[in-house]
């Protein structure tokens, strides 16, 4: 695991949607206006364990919306999970 | 000493030095009576005759009759050449033949001579000149029996004299029961076509025109040279006629030159077989006489009348060849009975025979065919091997079925388990819950793990590499491919590859354990997440999670359905029907046969209360399934008990594939079932008989059920035909048998007062002729017939 992936996260909160850039070829879009999906999120990561490279996710912008905090969190938290499972299969 | 029909060697035409007063310079060097005794008796010639021209030697006919008068000297039949002259349009020819007197005395020698002797002097011949008509030599010797041999080839024959008409020639030659000399080999077909052409038709083609050739030694010296033993001569090959030392043995010999006349080489080639049955020597055995019955190598017949002990000799042989297995039927203490085969040193009490054998006893093969036992004709015919090869094909096939069976049960016991209450509904609430304003995290977990869970594949690479391995390791120890160094350099190569892959599929087996685990862990984290909502939040998760359940539900039913419909489908379709067929020998095939005459779905429907057989076996299933039918006096509609119905359902089917038919398919395209046991047993009797394998045959009366066409026709043929090429022992009561298959060993079996006895005959005894018509019903007939075998009777008709 020499190499990592660093992403950033972006939100627009009028279209209310998250967008992922540099994790996959495309932008990964997600939306919140309603209930949240994370089945694409979590397709590609897992695509992503076979290059066996930690990901970076940028996230500079503050939210107060409960909802959109909530989201955000558990983006943050797959990921960690994502991480911390490369790392455990490494022991 | 033997006693059957042996062969010797014959030359009937040498020439004394007395050939020189009728034939200028006829004869080379001197002539002694001793000379000649040594050079025949060196050479082994059993009959000959000394045959100057137009002469008789009576000095040297006296001077052997005189001085070799055992019975192991060579026998000396009374014997001339004459020259024969035939108008013809182009003015007199002549052509040379052989006569061969039935006498054997120095009187009779004297008789003939005198004969001849005055004929040539009232016809005023010079020596030089003598020369008679045909007819003038028949009415020379009225009552005297004699061959006519003419020279037929390219000097002196008699073709030349009856060149304007040779239909007389051959008519003579017929007429007058005899043989050709000194016609190549290559002309006698040519020649046999015109006998044809004057036979009645029933006698054509029977290849049964005498052709010999002697020596026509010319100097005693130089014998068994032939002519006068100079430059144009070479070494006579000898011909070998079948019989005893006696003038009879001529007469079969020219009435059955087939069976009864060989070439050298023809000689040699009957005599390769590699070991046969010599004799057999009964001893101080209290219901048989002692007794040493000696064998022919050829056909051996066991005749007899009724309790007469024929079919206990052949028993008795049984018993004493370790090959055969067969009871001691007539409770003989056989210990003092003692076998001597050819390749055993002396009598023993077994005779090992490595050959294969037939032995067969009496009434047996009807059987094969009323029994229905044409296993034992197909391992008898030394097809044992095909024959179990395609019986496991038809255990293989029944497997198959009973696999579909399993398969199909396995299906049905997954859907039968969902059980018929098994309801699928979505209630109100859960419904209203979906459509709320609450918002959730969705995570579809199941469509995740059906897209990255590649544990089977990676299992099935894994178990493949390793087979390719272990194969890889044996391929390289065989110590039959002679596998080379550059070819271990490619071998080694190709392990590297293996290494390879093996390393990546391990690699792919940690990141698909590392992508289900991540996938796992990520639904808990959105469980959990979900649970931190509000309860509204949380009911439609609930709520969501039933809808996906329930589509999981009903997803499952669907395939499980699907899939008791393949299987269902599959036995349905399934073809229990088979047909294998083994080539028995020449055309002949037995085939071996499960008809599919009734579907399995209808033997399968039959179990089901209900059922109905217009609907697939998948929806007769789902009935049952949904117990709106009942599987018949069991109970219930469980798999076990489906089971345990469709088991005894295809029973017939089972026991028709254990014991498939069995049948002889000919190549006229009848087949054996259609047939009487007695048609089949000609047939079989044909096969077996005609095995090249088969080195030794043993039939106790092969003639019960068989038709009496078919053994004069057919039996005698094969008969004829295979006994130079195998030892044959047959008990028969049919003179056909032991008479047109001119047995060479014929044995009586007789019973006084309850002792047995057996006595050896030869066909060539004319008293052994009347013994055999005595004790074979027909015998007479027979006799006849084969006398009557040129159709004389009719040539003389159109004669007269």
């Amino acid at each position: 695991m020499n190499e990592e992936i660093n992403c950033n996260l972006t939100i627009n909160e009028e279209a209310h949607q998250i967008i992922i850039s540099e994790l996959s070829e495309e932008n990964i879009e997600i939306d919140y206006s309603s209930d949240i999906n994370f089945t694409y999120l979590v397709t590609i990561l897992t695509e992503k364990i076979d290059e066996d490279k930690k990901i970076n996710l940028s996230l500079e912008e503050e939210t107060t919306d409960d909802k959109l905090k909530l989201v955000l969190n558990t983006i943050k938290e797959i990921i960690e999970l994502y991480n911390d499972n490369l790392i455990d299969e490494e022991i | 000493m033997k006693i059957y029909s042996d062969w010797l060697k014959i030359d009937l035409h040498l020439h004394t030095d007395l050939s020189t007063k009728t034939k200028e310079g006829d004869y080379q060097g001197d002539f002694s009576v001793e000379t000649l005794y040594e050079k025949l008796t060196t050479n082994d010639v059993k009959i000959f005759s000394l045959t100057d021209h137009n002469i008789i030697n009576l000095p040297a006919y006296e001077e052997y009759y005189g001085n070799h008068t055992s019975d192991e000297d060579p026998l000396l039949l009374v014997g001339v050449e004459l020259d024969i002259e035939v108008s013809t349009n182009n003015g007199p020819k002549t052509y040379h033949s052989l006569l061969i007197f039935n006498y054997n005395t120095i009187e009779k020698a004297k008789e003939l001579s005198e004969k001849l002797e005055e004929k040539y002097t009232s016809k005023g011949l010079d020596d030089k000149e003598r020369k008679l008509t045909i007819e003038e030599i028949v009415d020379l010797f009225p009552e005297d029996d004699f061959f006519f041999i003419p020279h037929a080839g390219n000097t002196k024959s008699i073709i030349s004299g009856y060149r304007e008409n040779v239909e007389d020639a051959q008519k003579m030659v017929l007429l007058m029961q005899s043989a050709f000399e000194k016609v190549p080999e290559k002309n006698r077909q040519r020649y046999n076509e015109g006998f044809n052409r004057v036979l009645h038709e029933a006698f054509q083609a029977q290849d049964d025109i005498a052709y010999i050739e002697f020596s026509d030694n010319h100097n005693i010296n130089q014998y068994p040279a032939t002519h006068k033993g100079g430059a144009d001569s070479k070494i006579h090959e000898f011909y070998y006629i079948k019989g005893s030392k006696s003038y009879e043995t001529l007469r079969l010999a020219f009435i059955d030159p087939k069976s009864r006349i060989k070439s050298t080489n023809q000689y040699n080639e009957i005599f390769h077989l590699n070991n046969t049955i010599e004799k057999l020597k009964i001893n101080n055995e209290p219901k048989l006489q002692n007794n040493e019955i000696t064998f022919s190598p050829h056909l051996n017949v066991i005749i007899g009348g009724r309790s007469s002990g024929k079919s206990l000799l052949m028993n008795l042989l049984g018993t004493k060849i370790d090959k055969v297995s067969t009871e001691n039927k007539y409770k003989i203490n056989n210990t003092n009975i003692l076998i001597k085969a050819k390749n055993d040193s002396g009598y023993k009490t077994s005779a090992s025979i490595t050959e294969n054998l037939i032995y067969i006893n009496q009434g047996d093969i009807v059987h094969y065919f009323e029994e229905k036992k044409l296993e034992e004709l197909a391992i008898k015919s030394g097809k044992e091997e095909d024959y179990i090869a395609n019986k496991t094909s038809f255990t293989e096939h029944k497997n198959e079925m009973f696999s579909i069976l399993d398969n199909l049960i396995s299906s049905y016991e997954h859907t039968y388990a969902i059980g018929k209450e098994k309801k699928y509904e979505l209630h109100r609430h859960t419904i209203d819950n979906i459509f709320s304003e609450e918002y959730v995290i969705l995570f579809d977990k199941e469509e995740l793990e059906c897209k990255f869970d590649k544990s089977t594949l990676i299992q099935e690479s894994k178990e493949l590499i390793e087979n390719i391995n272990k194969n890889i390791t044996a391929f390289k120890e065989s110590e039959i491919l002679d596998i080379t160094d550059d070819e271990i350099n490619i071998i080694d190569t190709f392990s590297k590859l293996l290494e390879e892959k093996s390393l990546l599929i391990n690699n792919k087996d940690k990141n698909n354990i590392k992508k289900s685990k991540f996938i796992k862990l990520v639904n808990t984290k959105i469980t959990t997440k979900n649970y931190e909502l509000s309860s509204g939040a949380q009911e439609k998760s609930h709520a969501n999670n039933n809808l996906r359940q329930l589509k999981t539900e009903i997803k499952e039913r669907f395939v499980k359905m699907n899939d008791l419909k393949q299987k269902s489908k599959i036995l349905e379709n399934f073809d229990y029907g088979m047909t294998k067929k083994i080539n028995i020998n020449d055309g002949v095939l037995l085939v071996l046969e499960v008809e599919n005459n009734e579907e399995v779905k209808k033997y399968l429907l039959d179990g089901i209360n209900n059922s109905n057989l217009s609907k697939s076996i998948y929806l007769n299933l789902v009935d049952l399934l949904l117990e709106k039918n009942s599987i018949k006096n069991l109970g219930s509609n469980s798999s076990e008990k489906l089971k345990q119905k469709f088991i005894k359902q295809l029973e017939p089917i089972k026991n028709m594939m254990d014991s498939p038919k069995d049948y002889l398919e000919y190549e006229d395209g009848n087949i054996s079932k259609d047939k009487s046991p007695g048609y089949n047993s000609e047939k079989y009797l044909e096969i077996i008989l005609k095995n090249d394998n088969n080195k030794f045959i043993f039939i106790d009366q092969p003639e019960d059920n068989l038709g009496n066409r078919f053994i004069a026709d057919t039996l005698v043929n094969i008969l004829r035909e295979i006994k130079f090429k195998k030892q044959i022992f047959l008990v028969t009561h049919n003179p056909a048998v032991a008479v047109y298959g001119d047995a060479e060993c014929i044995i009586i079996a007789e019973n006084n007062e309850n002792i047995i006895s057996y006595k050896q005959i030869v066909l060539e005894d004319k008293d052994a002729q009347k013994e055999i018509c005595s004790i074979l019903d027909g015998g007479e007939y027979i006799f006849d017939n084969r006398s009557r075998k040129y159709n004389i009777k009719r040539i003389l008709n159109e004669e007269g």
